[in-house]
């Protein structure tokens, strides 16, 4: 198994990550380790030149992990928490759902958990104080329920339904 | 119709937002209100949003404020019936009649900001204790004799084992023929 690399050698050394679509990223050591499953497979490989696969990330959900990543690698003991959760707000503020969602999974798959959490919140204020037929439209999810079924959830959440 | 579920549950990257997983991580994030108005969206959101771990967490987040221990009570709430069951049935009527004297209070309120007293706690799971009690039925009956009752207790570790072995329901009814008609039966 390969040796972590020592400090100076970990400010040096670069990350290169391969998205779906076959684009090459690179990225600073430290932005690379707030990925738990980027930090696992460095220290196995160590520091190498070799694109680490991203078999299930696309380019453009890759890029905005990265500008998340790099962010808060920076604004670590530079920017007030306060200015930090600002930016964060700006970067969810007109995120599609798409998006969204596709972050949720390639975070979950990366492990960086501030960046699952974030997106999850982000969408659960979305899914409060939301109808029903207001959830089916902003997700544009299908009714699949039988009538039958419909009546019979709608029957066991009366207690929330009902005012 | 038949569904394949196995197919819903697996990650595909053209229907994210299909992904239960993706579904249950967001779900952590929301009350018991929206918990309970979500599961009426489509199945998936259903299935998503019946995971016993959400609810678990809605109903014992204040509870060490409260004094009470959570670890030795999740598996017996488990058996009787699960922490949504305790939510629904025992703990959310016990805080809306509690409330009932404030006329500005509506039950989406409740659910957001309510904190248990250790006596509705108790009280919620003694009833449900009665109720699991009650609903075995010969079982129970069988095994009284005189003034002491007492529950066999092989049936009752079975049934532990039996939601223990899949981690939670949603688990669980993914490994169930997923073409029942009565799939929601699982979850009731």
């Amino acid at each position: 198994m390969a040796e972590l690399p020592n400090t100076t050698m970990a400010n040096e050394c670069k990350v290169k990550l391969k998205s779906k679509d076959d684009k090459i990223f690179e990225v600073e050591y430290a932005v690379a380790m707030q990925s738990q499953t980027l930090k696992n497979a460095l220290a196995h490989t160590g520091c190498t030149d070799t694109a680490l696969p991203l078999h299930d990330i696309s380019s453009q959900i890759l890029a905005k992990v990265i500008e998340y990543c790099e962010y808060h690698v920076n604004a670590a003991n530079t920017i007030s928490e306060k200015d930090v959760k600002t930016w964060d707000e700006e970067l969810v503020k007109h995120m599609d759902q798409d998006t969204l969602f596709r972050l949720i999974v390639a975070a979950k798959y990366l492990e960086i958990h501030n960046l699952v959490d974030l997106m999850c919140k982000t969408i659960a204020d979305r899914i409060k104080d939301k109808s029903v037929e207001e959830l089916r439209e902003i997700f544009h999810v299908q009714n699949d329920f039988t009538p039958e079924e419909e009546e019979q959830v709608r029957r066991e959440t009366k207690w929330a339904h009902g005012e | 119709m038949a569904h394949d579920w196995e197919k819903m549950k697996k990650s595909n990257s053209d229907q994210v937002v299909d992904n239960v997983d993706a579904m249950n991580e967001i779900f952590k994030h929301l009350d018991a209100h929206s918990l309970a108005v979500a599961s009426c969206v489509s199945r998936r959101w259903y299935v998503a949003a019946m995971d016993d771990n959400l609810w678990e967490v809605i109903c014992t987040r204040h509870w060490p404020a409260s004094g009470i221990c959570i670890g030795r009570l999740k598996c017996v709430v488990n058996v009787m019936g699960g922490f949504r069951r305790l939510y629904v049935k025992w703990l959310h009527p016990l805080c809306t009649h509690s409330a009932a004297s404030n006329s500005n209070t509506n039950s989406k309120d409740l659910d957001n900001n309510v904190v248990w007293t250790a006596d509705q706690v108790h009280l919620s799971l003694s009833l449900l204790s009665v109720e699991y009690f009650e609903k075995l039925g010969p079982f129970a009956t069988a095994s009284c004799h005189g003034n002491s009752c007492t529950i066999s207790r092989p049936q009752l570790l079975h049934k532990e084992q039996e939601k223990a072995e899949d981690g939670h329901y949603g688990k669980t009814f993914y490994k169930e023929d997923q073409r029942h008609p009565n799939w929601m039966a699982h979850f009731s």
